[in-house]
């Protein structure tokens, strides 16, 4: 299959184009993701936070951190106001659910989480966690009593197919983004190549015309590029090659009026000798008749016969 | 070594105040959309100021502070003195050239911050926002709710029904039903939109039923109401009372409601703000400004610390305060549990 200019450029235009779109997507969805996931832990650490300072205010009233009220409710409070927290829930030392926002998750012990560790160390932990086949972001934010002693934790649920559900979103936009630059992209290279390859095809049509003898034919382009300037040499060109066969034309219709001239001057000469032939001969025959009759006179003059003569 | 070498040095570390020995001090500019008197404002400064210094940063040693004023309940009310007062913030801005600027409540955000960080992006200054009841994300400058993309961040104000519905149902157990009454300002009809989809769409298994959310224009209209469920319901769910007409057509003044409301009615009142409590009613269980304050203090801090604005989660801080009024309880003849009343931040005596 012959594929022209056209088709050419548009196809290394959409390539190039897929390419780029296509990294630039790749890229964007990593920065994204990280930034997202960042973004996302940073707020539910601050809601563990908030919370935490609820149940330190909570202790430093004096209630016992197994018996604050209200506080299920302020889990279940959490995990319906947060879109990102899917669990929330608070553990003693000994991994014994204490509140949670499902209550009947309450007295039971959690297994597989691992036990934090910490005595003076106050950080927000973070671990990946699967449970009943989810995975989760599991923070940590561990109690400690007005002793400064661990008492328990908090215990919150980042889903992290919510982080690949964004990501899905993202990527599904950008998709349609690429498609919609694609199509984009695509039109407009056309119409540029359209608007470059136009002047070249009105040229291919101006040498089709000149070699079937139409000098008439002019090119409409307007633009100052290479193919502007081609344009008007053709133009110019066919324009001179007009004058060059009107001249020629001219020329050849003036030669034969002279021509014509000339003949008829030649006639004209031709009739005169015709003429002057004819008079010439005619005086020779004269003259011949002349001296017959001289010939003849001198004959009868010699023979006397004087009578005869006229 | 430079000044701005040091300043980097100080505050690219983490929160502590290790290292902290800049020679010039930090900026902070907050401002408010209300005036002087709302006590939600003065409490939410004194939290912004105890947040900041949880990140090492104390007044009048590691920054200055300057508060602003819109004043845009009370005197500067209409879109165009608003947004007067809006180029007024700008240019206290442009002045006074703050490292963070805390925004208090919707005005702020909407005619200062969003504006501002949408025409100055390269500046990146850092806008925190509090007491937001509306949907942040439809401005322009801020992408989602988990992660903002730009310099504005901030806490939501949702009111806490759950935990108030949960609360009255622990001191009255047999109790089933609230009802919730409002004006008519356009405060109130946002209000009960967003209960109806953030509370009644969202949550299943409510402590209580929300038999009706009533709204009502003029005070008479209150008190038909107030008569009228007397025996329909457990409680009465205060969301707004200060636009109330009288039959002149001006407002009637919250105290009188409150008077009126409360020598008229043998239900327990349920306000969704401290001063609801404040003003007489039995109890408020509602957002905490000192604490929302303090949690935006704390983003502050991270913020100056380093952490990117742009990353950080707007997030409802869920920060309660209860607060009852122990000279309503007694005319209602309500003994509070001790471990309940042990919740309170707050503890009226008698009515104002």
């Amino acid at each position: 299959m012959r594929l022209n200019i056209q088709i050419k450029v548009i196809i290394l235009i959409m390539i190039v184009l897929l390419i780029a779109l296509g990294a630039n997507t790749s890229i964007s969805s990593i920065q994204f993701q990280e930034d997202y996931r960042d973004a996302l832990q940073t707020g539910v650490v601050n809601i563990g936070e908030n919370l935490k300072e609820t149940i330190d205010d909570m202790l430093d009233l004096g209630f016992n951190l197994n018996n604050i009220p209200g506080l299920n409710e302020i889990c279940k409070d959490i995990v319906y106001r947060h879109e990102s927290v899917d669990y929330c829930f608070v553990i003693d030392t000994n991994m014994s659910v204490l509140n949670h926002n499902d209550p009947s998750y309450i007295g039971k012990v959690v297994t597989g989480f691992t036990s934090l560790t910490v005595d003076s160390n106050q950080e927000v932990t973070v671990d990946m966690y699967s449970f009943n086949g989810n995975e989760f972001y599991d923070f940590a934010l561990p109690l400690f009593d007005k002793n400064s002693k661990y008492i328990g934790s908090i215990r919150l649920g980042l889903p992290v197919d919510i982080i690949d559900a964004k990501l899905n979103q993202l990527v599904g936009k950008s998709i349609l983004l690429l498609i919609a630059s694609f199509v984009v992209a695509a039109m407009m290279s056309i119409v540029l190549i359209r608007s470059t390859t136009r002047p070249l095809r009105q040229l291919m049509e101006g040498t089709n015309e000149l070699s079937k003898n139409n000098l008439d034919y002019t090119i409409e382009i307007k633009s100052n590029d290479e193919i502007g300037i081609l344009a008007s040499g053709f133009n110019r060109m066919a324009k001179d090659l007009k004058k060059s066969r009107g001249e020629l034309e001219d020329y050849s219709k003036h030669l034969e009026k002279k021509i014509m001239e000339r003949t008829k001057d030649i006639q004209t000469k031709v009739d005169e000798l015709e003429r002057f032939k004819k008079v010439v001969v005619g005086r020779e025959l004269k003259m011949i008749e002349l001296k017959n009759e001289i010939k003849e006179i001198n004959t009868k003059l010699k023979e006397g016969h004087f009578n005869d003569l006229d | 070594m430079n000044q701005d070498t040091l300043k980097e040095i100080s505050f690219k570390d983490t929160g502590s105040t290790e290292g902290k020995q800049s020679y010039e001090l930090r900026k902070v500019l907050i401002v408010h959309s209300y005036d002087e008197d709302w006590s939600w404002d003065i409490n939410t400064e004194k939290g912004i100021i105890d947040g900041f210094e949880d990140k090492g940063y104390i007044l009048n040693m590691d920054y200055t502070l300057q508060t602003f004023y819109m004043d845009t309940k009370k005197t500067y009310v209409t879109p165009e003195q608003i947004e007067e007062r809006a180029e007024q913030t700008i240019d206290i801005i442009e002045d006074f050239k703050p490292d963070i600027v805390f925004v208090n409540d919707d005005n702020a955000l909407k005619y200062v911050a969003v504006p501002y960080s949408i025409d100055n992006p390269d500046k990146k200054l850092p806008f925190i926002f509090s007491g937001i009841n509306t949907d942040p994300e439809k401005y322009d400058g801020i992408d989602s709710l988990e992660k903002p993309g730009h310099a504005v961040t901030g806490a939501l104000e949702r009111f806490p029904y759950y935990q108030a519905f949960s609360l009255a149902k622990r001191i009255f157990p047999n109790a089933t039903k609230i009802v919730l009454f409002a004006d008519h300002s356009s405060s109130s009809n946002f209000l009960v939109n967003a209960f109806n989809e953030r509370y009644l769409e969202a949550i299943n298994n409510s402590p209580l039923e929300v038999i009706d959310v009533v709204q009502m224009s003029t005070f008479q209209e209150w008190k038909e109401s107030v008569e009228e469920y007397q025996n329909k319901t457990d409680f009465l769910g205060i969301l707004t009372y200060h636009q109330l007409k009288d039959k002149e057509g001006n407002v009637t003044s919250p105290s009188e409601v409150v008077e009126w409301t409360i020598n008229n009615s043998n239900l327990p009142e349920i306000g969704f703000l401290q001063f609801h409590a404040e003003d007489g009613f039995w109890s408020a269980v509602g957002i905490s400004a000192y604490k929302t304050g303090k949690y935006i203090g704390r983003i502050g801090g991270d913020i100056l610390n380093g952490k990117d604005p742009a990353n950080i989660s707007i997030i409802d801080p869920n920060l309660v305060d209860v607060v009852f009024n122990l000279a309503r309880s007694k005319m209602l003849g309500i003994d509070i549990p001790a471990d309940i009343l042990g919740l309170a931040t707050e503890i009226y005596q008698e009515i104002k």
